[in-house]
């Protein structure tokens, strides 16, 4: 069986288990959930360190595993282990806060220091009347290389969510 | 045992606050108001607690802090340092701080207004603080920058304010010597946990500077010592990251072979020969690869960039010949997980 898997990241709040909510098949499995399948030989490690896992399956011999990881630096030394048979990282940032949208560059860069994935930047939370206009954003995005997609999703709705992966997978298919 | 504390305070008003607490807690307390008489005390007679606020030595807080624990007679104390807003304090296993409180000040500024009594007059404006650093900048044009590269870029003798999540710093670079007049950080290294800052800066003029009154508390340093320990105080690998350019960007050396050996942390941290003969040549990935993300050798890395020994060529990703992306998957397999998708 071939597993692959597409890694949602961003701060606290961004919105990151419902966005794999929307594509999973199961109900995402947050911390210390007991896990019984056996290909999850792996999960089992990183869901007791507070990450969300997702699966969709695609055919009999083949499944995408959907992992939210936390932010916080604390967790970082999983990022490795996760980076294996990654296929796109999926970055969340609230648009109603300042530091969760300073973060992103961060993700970005510990990502791609360890595998160059297909990325996609989605804000979420743009619909309130609290988020930062476009020139605030566009002035701390500024270090973000510039065909990196960013997109301006609800995680609640599966159509975003499904277009936010699909923009991800689709680099793969241009690139090769 | 009777459990006593040492309060090195001037302010009458704070120590009469204090001590009301720490009695209430059943503490004994001794207070004197000259480190001189701090050292005397400690020397001689036992205490759990020290606290330390202004006082009429010239020493700063945290020094006399260290030279207190350090003379501790037996029993070794836990140190408070009650800090005002330009003191430099740093937290060790033995020092913790609390900002100074002002409730008393507020309160007596109150009672001014319904009491006409004299002395509360006189407690009003000895209480009061008086901050050079407030009106240091004449013209305060901030702009957004990221700290790292505000710091890269600091030469010549140049003023600053810089505010991030509402703590400010202010100090001034004259020559090759970093002044801070104030700052709201626990230390003003752990600036470079700031990502971006709102910062304003200004020409200093050698005029002024000679005409500043700068008391012996000053903090001061020089710029090299101020990078390397501002870079030293990061403690998460994305941090060191995020001051440097993209993983992909090739390393060329800019500085002299002299000059980095004469830098203890490269010279200790690299081979130099190896970095020579790999110049132009190596990426930032390629060295987190041969030393299996190392963060000292990522620091050394981002201490040499801060202080222009090395400099990165820009990513040239639509230049690279080698694949966009790092991962291995059949198109077919590509195509069914997407098809998947689309049909949710």
């Amino acid at each position: 069986m071939s597993i692959f898997k597409i890694i949602v990241t961003g701060s606290f709040n961004a919105g990151k288990t419902e966005f794999i909510k929307q594509i999973s098949e199961i109900e995402p499995i947050t911390t210390d959930k007991p896990i019984t399948e056996k290909e999850l030989k792996e999960v089992k490690t990183l869901t007791t360190v507070a990450m969300d896992f997702g699966r969709l399956t695609i055919d009999e011999d083949l499944v995408l595993h959907l992992y939210a990881t936390p932010g916080q630096e604390r967790f970082n030394f999983i990022y490795p282990i996760l980076v294996k048979n990654a296929l796109a990282l999926i970055i969340l940032a609230d648009a109603t806060d300042k530091n969760s949208i300073n973060e992103i560059d961060s993700y970005y860069k510990a990502f791609y220091g360890l595998k160059r994935l297909p990325t996609v930047i989605a804000l979420t939370k743009t619909d309130l009347p609290t988020r930062l206009t476009d020139n605030e954003i566009n002035s701390i995005l500024h270090d973000i290389p510039s065909n990196i997609p960013i997109l301006k999703i609800n995680a609640r709705k599966k159509e975003d969510v499904k277009k936010t992966v699909l923009f991800a997978l689709e680099q793969l298919t241009e690139a090769s | 045992m009777e459990k006593k504390a040492l309060f090195v305070l001037e302010d009458e008003m704070l120590a009469t606050i204090f001590k009301v607490l720490f009695e209430k807690v059943g503490y004994k307390t001794y207070i004197v108001n000259s480190p001189k008489d701090a050292v005397e005390e400690i020397t001689k007679s036992t205490y759990a607690i020290v606290l330390i606020g202004k006082n009429r030595g010239s020493i700063v807080k945290s020094k006399l802090a260290d030279i207190l624990y350090d003379k501790a007679f037996g029993f070794k104390p836990h140190i408070i340092i009650v800090k005002e807003p330009g003191d430099i304090v740093y937290s060790t296993d033995h020092i913790t701080f609390i900002r100074k409180p002002s409730f008393h000040q507020d309160l007596l500024k109150s009672l001014s207004i319904i009491d006409e009594n004299s002395k509360i007059k006189e407690m009003l404006n000895s209480s009061r603080d008086v901050n050079v650093a407030d009106n240091f900048l004449k013209n305060k044009n901030y702009e957004v920058k990221q700290v790292s590269q505000f710091l890269k870029w600091l030469k010549g003798n140049k003023k600053f304010e810089l505010i991030c999540s509402e703590k400010k710093i202010v100090g001034f670079l004259m020559s090759n010597e970093i002044y801070i007049l104030h700052s709201d950080f626990d230390n003003p290294y752990s600036v470079l946990s700031c990502k971006k800052a709102e910062i304003a800066t200004e020409e200093f003029e050698i005029a002024e500077f000679l005409s500043l009154k700068l008391g012996e508390e000053t903090f001061k340093t020089t710029y090299r010592k101020f990078i390397l320990k501002s870079i030293e105080s990061l403690k998460q690998e994305k941090d060191i990251l995020h001051i440097l350019p993209h993983t992909d960007s090739i390393i060329s050396i800019k500085a002299p072979r002299y000059v980095l050996q004469q830098c203890k942390i490269v010279d200790m941290n690299f081979n130099i020969d190896w970095l020579e003969s790999h110049n132009k040549k190596t990426t930032l990935k390629d060295i987190m690869h041969k030393y299996d993300g190392d963060i000292i050798k990522l620091k050394t890395i981002a201490a040499m960039y801060l202080l222009n020994m090395i400099e990165f060529s820009k990513i040239t990703s639509h230049n690279n010949q080698q694949p966009k992306f790092d991962v291995t998957i059949k198109k077919s397999l590509l195509e069914k997980i997407m098809d998947k998708i689309r049909g949710l």
